[in-house]
């Protein structure tokens, strides 16, 4: 069978995330839009909804350079352009966090600019240590769980919540089985085909995603380990789905053997602990490795290298999200902790609204030389 | 055994013969680049300088922003990975090599083997690099072979962004219209560039020797305020434009070798 045998159900789910949603929304099911990062999708899911993931597109920018000036995070700029020109209509509600300046601004823009849509604002503790964090996220969770439901018409009771959380983590589960598998099968998972997987849980239910995912974890499993061609590399950063780079990735064979991806693994690292609000929130507090929270620089760095030298990696590439403040602050000590562990590092900019240059691939095919 | 390398640029195309793999013995610069007939003029150019036909030579490598554009040549590789050889080979001694072509600026950190370390491109801008200076030379409407004995004679010191070329040209533009001499506005254009250049060497860490190569390099006042600025002396490559096709033509007589 031939890899889009394997994998074409996620690559199809991909390529019109647009498609997924009328198929979702012609089923009678509510969609509920989530911008980056850690919206609590299960409480989305346990109310009845499905949980859409907006992290941007390929698309140039226009409309949205009225409210943004065009020193502005690409993933963002994308998606207020997607709101203003009306192709977020079919969505019934779109949750604003507020993780990053960016986000801040943003969701305030995003309100004016684009008044046909819904919106529902989720606050996220910036302290995370101690009670007070805790009790803080259960309660802003609950009004959060309060505001879906009025859009849903089904508040989520235990049982819904459970099977919600249950859900998710055989997802996550799921997906780092995938990614594993991914660096052991460099010839038949690659680049673009494992941000395919990986992304298609976005669009779509969670749990047809898992019965893909078992279905294609079991054929990877019984595939014998592949041998790179080219340089094993561990990618870090926002996000890692332009077409351009991952065309880059596969023109130079590079085989991603783990990742730090915000969009990817910093996803499905971290389990939610117990099937309730407390749980969810449990989970958000318990992250310490991510850019976007408060105090997660140390543990980041030394865990991006520690997967560079765990997987054996020929180098770190760093994906750094133009405008990106929070990455941007994370940089200088995530590049010499890499490096000090003796892995060479290098820097590509990404940004969702403009075409990828030749210096992408000048920079990944030299990496691809000398590393 | 005769080797070739060709290095296409964005603005220039350049290449380099060797004749086992020592010496030059052709080579051409054409002031056309890549998607243009420059590559092949070059080429040709550079094969009758030699005097040599296509057939004579053993293996070819093109690199530049347009290596994977032209079609006759047995393989390619990246322009960083090309400066280096040259640089190394040339000047065994070298640990830093600024390049600045048309269209963006390098700085690469070698070992004392001669191996590539580390390496670091400019964002995508124009700011820093050739075409920053075309730019200007087309608003003050002065050759750019000039630019550097004009520098020389600077005694006022005025200042232009190193941010941005579209606002860099403004500023030129209102200098001008100041009657700020023309000399003190090419110092200006060249010390930002060696802002925005020094950015990157700082970032990568400057260690002697410090070679530079390009087409910028040719420019004698972007050398001198790039001096000042990372506070080293500076050889200039003298295959300063064709030290990219130079290390594609090593790059090739090895792999002729090999084959």
């Amino acid at each position: 069978m031939t890899n889009d045998g394997i994998f074409g159900g996620f690559i199809e789910i991909c390529n019109s995330p647009r498609r997924q949603l009328q198929k979702y929304k012609e089923r009678g099911k509510k969609v509920i839009g989530c911008l980056p990062m850690y919206c609590p999708e299960e409480i989305i899911y346990a109310c009845g909804a499905l949980p859409f993931g907006l992290w941007g597109a390929e698309i140039g920018i226009s409309k949205a350079k009225e409210y943004m000036p065009a020193f502005f995070c690409g993933i963002l700029q994308t998606e207020l352009e997607m709101a203003i020109t009306h192709k977020l209509d079919g969505l019934d509600a779109i949750v604003l966090t507020q993780l990053c300046d960016s986000l801040k601004c943003f969701s305030q823009n995003i309100t004016v600019a684009a008044p046909q849509l819904k919106y529902i604002c989720l606050q996220h503790p910036q302290k995370r240590e101690g009670e007070s964090a805790r009790k803080f996220a259960a309660i802003r969770y609950g009004k959060f769980a309060d505001e879906v439901a009025e859009i849903t018409g089904r508040k989520f009771n235990s049982e819904t919540l459970s099977e919600a959380v249950r859900v998710y983590n055989e997802n996550r589960s799921l997906l780092r089985r995938f990614t594993e598998l991914a660096a052991t099968h460099p010839k038949t998972v690659t680049p673009h085909i494992r941000s395919c997987v990986i992304k298609s849980g976005y669009f779509c239910d969670r749990k047809e995603h898992n019965e893909m995912l078992k279905a294609a974890n079991a054929r990877l499993s019984g595939l014998p380990d592949e041998k790179s061609k080219g340089k094993r590399v561990v990618t870090t950063g926002i996000i890692a789905d332009h077409s351009e780079l991952l065309s880059a990735l596969e023109e130079n064979n590079m085989c991603i053997v783990a990742d730090d991806v915000a969009h990817e693994s910093r996803q499905f690292r971290t389990d939610v602990p117990t099937a309730d609000l407390e749980g969810i929130a449990k989970r958000y507090l318990s992250v310490e490795d991510c850019s976007l929270l408060y105090g997660g620089a140390t543990r980041r760095a030394k865990l991006v290298a520690e997967l560079a030298v765990k997987h054996n990696a020929d180098g770190v590439i760093c994906l750094m999200t133009k405008f990106c403040d929070p990455e941007e602050y994370d940089y200088p000590l995530l590049r010499d902790t890499v490096e000090a562990a003796g892995v060479p590092f290098i820097t590509v900019e990404q940004d969702k609204s403009i075409k990828q240059s030749g210096q992408l691939r000048t920079i990944l095919q030299t990496f691809s030389e000398f590393a | 055994m005769y080797t070739l390398g060709i290095d296409i640029g964005s603005t220039t195309s350049k290449c380099a013969i060797l004749d086992g793999g020592k010496n030059i013995v052709g080579s051409a610069i054409e002031q056309i680049g890549t998607g243009t007939k420059g590559p092949v003029r070059a080429m040709e150019k550079a094969l009758a300088a030699a005097g040599l036909k296509r057939a004579d030579i053993a293996y070819s490598i093109a690199t530049g922003y347009g290596r994977n554009s032209l079609g006759c040549v047995d393989g390619q590789l990246s322009e960083l990975s090309c400066h280096s050889k040259g640089v190394s080979s040339m000047y065994p001694d070298a640990r830093t090599i600024i390049d600045i072509g048309g269209q963006d600026a390098k700085v690469i950190k070698l070992s004392p083997q001669g191996k590539m370390l580390k390496f670091l491109m400019n964002d995508k801008c124009a700011a820093g690099t050739g075409r920053f200076l075309s730019v200007m030379a087309r608003v003050l409407d002065i050759d750019l072979s000039q630019f550097g004995a004009l520098d020389e004679k600077s005694g006022c010191r005025v200042d232009i962004s190193s941010t941005c070329t579209v606002f860099a040209e403004s500023e030129v533009i209102s200098h001008l219209a100041n009657s700020v001499k023309t000399e003190d506005v090419i110092a200006a254009i060249h010390r930002s560039i060696a802002g925005r250049v020094s950015g990157l060497v700082s970032r990568i860490g400057v260690e002697d020797k410090v070679v530079m190569t390009g087409g910028v390099a040719t420019d004698s006042g972007v050398v001198r305020a790039l001096e000042k600025e990372i506070g080293t002396s500076i050889c200039v490559s003298s295959v300063a434009q064709l030290n990219g096709a130079y290390g594609a033509a090593l790059y090739a007589h090895e792999k002729a070798a090999e084959e």
